[in-house]
Parts: structure tokens; sequence; C-alpha cells
């Protein structure tokens, strides 16, 4: 199956650099950040990382679409699935900047301060106060 | 022998099992549901010979919980860790009672930060709840349970999915025709800062929208992706007065306290169910 893959899958030699260099001799693949950069958002786009129609109110006849796999990514950009799986987790925990917790905690204050004084009729709308913590 | 067996009279024993032990749902879904989903997350990657797909759903956030003016309470119950437990139990009882391969489906991260299972998925196939909007399986009375899944060989007869979508809510098809929203979209949408999006025609969900990469920054907010954020923060400080503030400031403390009390899924967002209508009468005491 897509685990038993060969390694050097695909035709990205361009960016790979030596086994040794990229630690598959120590089992601690890190990929290229070179290759990361290339890839990406054309790696994200055909995940589960932003979801258009992705989902299961769809008819399972052809409408339905889903992410793709690491091993389905890999064959259709030509990339070793190593990478693909590097990219991916790299790109989906880089998606936003920490300063995207700070609003996070901004906005869950905010949203249930909202709900628990006025129910749906004064859900927050979107200009949440300086954090409590 | 095995033959002689009363798949049914099994199948209720089982599922009553589970109930007795704290899950508000039990149902059976068919393991030959999920064979179109993302290859590795599919049941019989899991376990060869798969035949049944058990569901449970329970352990939801206490009513005083949801109630609770304080987020941080909310940030740090919800835990599927409860259900997890009830899971390995009754895989036990189905392997020592009957002598089929049982196997509780593991909540935690597989190798390539990826799930085991598409839990989604198997709780819908097995109408333990049915898909939202805000994305939680929602069951028609409880609202949003955690799940856990039983994997056997057992052959047990099937429920299947729901014939009746507990998502769009009569309520929320209300709002949306008034005012182009439903509660979960309009407390996080997609187009303004947050993760959620949709359409409603004729009383169905289509064109839905989900950035999970948000969903999940905000649902593990002091947890792993928190760690990184702040840990790749401070390796890139070259001033170590500044470094160690970050390292001992209370956003990386926390977050090191949350991820070493909890080894299982741990919810830390609940805004969107919070506006949901599914379920409100079990958030909602005197």
């Amino acid at each position: 199956m897509y685990s038993c893959m060969p390694r050097g899958h695909g035709t990205a030699g361009a960016y790979m650099s030596s086994p040794i260099e990229r630690g598959e001799l120590n089992g601690f693949h890190v990929v290229d950040p070179d290759l990361y950069d290339r890839y990406r958002a054309e790696v994200l786009a055909l995940t589960n990382s932003y979801q258009v129609d992705i989902n299961e109110f769809l008819p399972n006849d052809g409408t339905r679409k889903r992410g793709l796999s690491d091993a389905e990514i890999a064959d259709r950009l030509g990339l070793d699935i190593r990478d693909v799986t590097e990219i991916r987790v790299v790109a989906e925990h880089d998606e936003y900047p920490i300063e995207e917790y700070e609003a996070s905690a901004r906005f869950k204050d905010a949203a249930a301060a909202s709900y628990l004084e006025g129910g749906v009729k004064n859900l927050y709308k979107g200009d949440p106060p300086p954090t409590k913590r | 022998m095995m033959d002689e067996l009363d798949w049914v009279s099994i199948k209720s024993g089982i599922l009553e099992m589970a109930r007795k032990r704290g899950a508000e749902v039990a149902r059976v879904g068919d393991p030959a549901l999920l064979e179109d989903a993302e290859p590795g997350l599919r049941p019989s990657d899991l376990l060869t010979g798969v035949k049944s797909m058990i569901v449970l759903g329970g352990a939801a956030p206490r009513a005083a919980e949801w109630q609770s003016p304080r987020v941080e309470v909310m940030e740090t119950v919800g835990t599927a860790d409860r259900m997890v437990a009830l899971g390995s139990s009754v895989a036990r009882h189905i392997e020592d009672t009957y002598g089929y391969y049982a196997l509780n489906v593991p909540t935690a991260t597989d190798q390539d930060d990826k799930a085991f299972l598409d839990f989604k998925a198997a709780a819908i196939a097995a109408g333990a709840g049915s898909p939202s909007l805000a994305g939680p399986v929602l069951d028609p009375t409880y609202g949003f349970l955690y799940l856990t899944v039983i994997l056997t060989t057992l052959p047990l007869p099937v429920d299947g999915p729901l014939q009746e979508a507990a998502c769009p809510a009569p309520q929320c098809v209300e709002m949306w025709d008034e005012k182009g929203t439903t509660p979960c979209m309009a407390v996080c949408p997609i187009d303004d800062g947050g993760c959620l999006g949709g359409e409603i025609q004729e009383g169905l969900v289509i064109k839905r929208r989900y950035d999970e990469d948000r969903c999940r920054d905000r649902v593990y907010h002091y947890w792993t992706p928190g760690y990184q954020a702040a840990l790749e923060r401070a390796l890139g400080e070259p001033d170590a007065r500044k470094r160690k503030m970050i390292l001992y400031g209370s956003f990386f403390t926390r977050t090191m306290w949350s991820i070493t009390y909890s080894g299982v899924s741990q919810g830390q967002c609940f805004e969107c169910i919070r506006a949901c209508p599914v379920g409100t009468e079990q958030r909602v005491l005197i």
C-alpha cells in the first residue's frame, strides 16, 4: 500500500538533498525548506485543511469530495510521499501565526460572554474586547 | 457453535452494557460504508476482517460547565478519555465473552498527524448522530457528544444512518431564511476570522466551507499546536531575557500543563456548539 512506496518516488529531484542531509539514515525525515516553500500551497489545497464541499451532507454519487491522502498527493505532484507528509504536517501548523492564539482567547471569552448574556439573539459579532486572561 | 449465536441478543447486550456504563448513544454501523474514505482512515486498515463498527457517544460537558462564565472550565474538562475507557472495556468484553477480535480505535494521533479513523464518518454510518454545519456529529437529543469506535470481527446486525438529520435544526432554517446565517456560522464566520461557512437550501446544507487549521488552533489552543508556535517563537528569540519571558510566561506554562494532563483528545473551543439549538435541553437546568 502507500506506506510501502519506494523512497525517492517522484520527480522533484531538483529540490531533493542527499539522504544523509534529509535525515533518512537516522529515521528522522525533515523536509527541505525550499521544497516546503515550493509545494506548501499546492499540498494544502489537496488536503482537508480548507474544506469546500468536503462533507457528509452531499450525496455519495461523485459530488462528495474528500481530501486526498498523502500517497495520492505524492502521485499527483510527483513528490516523495514522506516529503508530502512533512509538508502537510508543517503547513497545517504553520497556517496561522502565534498571534492567532491570542485572538482565539479573546474570541472565546467574547463569544461565551455574549451567549450567556443573551443567547442566540445576542451572539458575538466579531469585535472582541481585550482578553481577560 | 458460533453459528447458533443470537446476534440480535448479543448486540442488545453489548449496547445495553455500554449504556449502563455511561454511553448516551450506542449504535452499530457497517464498516463497509467507510471504504470510500481516504486510504489509511478505513476500518479495514486497522482490523483485518472487521465486520461491525460499534459507535458510542457520551461524556458531553455537564450543564454547569456550559453555563460557567469562565471559558477556561470548558477548555479544561472537555475530553474524550471517559469514552475511550468505556470503549476499551466493551472491546475487552467482546474478546473475553465471544472470542472475536475487538479493537477500540485510538483517539490519539496517528504517525502522520492524522486520526486513526474518520470518527465522524463512523458515527454517521452507525446513526450515532448526523453531520453538522458546525463540524461535530450531532445526536438529535443530546447534541454534541464525545465518541469512541470499537471495530470487531463479531458480525452484529447494523443500525445504519439516521433517517432524519439533526442539522439544520428548524430554528436554524428559520434564522437562515431571515438573516442568511445560522447560530454557528454567525458566531464563527469563515469570512470574518472564523471557521464555518455554508448555505441552507430547501432545508439542506450546501456549499459548506470549513477552515480546519484555524479550528484546530482554537480547539487545541493550549495544546500541541500552541506549544509548537510558542516554542518556535522562543527558539527564534535571540535575547535570552526575552526568551525566558516566553518560556516561563502564562501561555507557555498553561500549554505545558494542558499537554501533560491528558494523552487523549481534548477540546478547548465550544462556541459553535454553545450556540447550536440541538441538545440545548441538556445544557440548561435551573
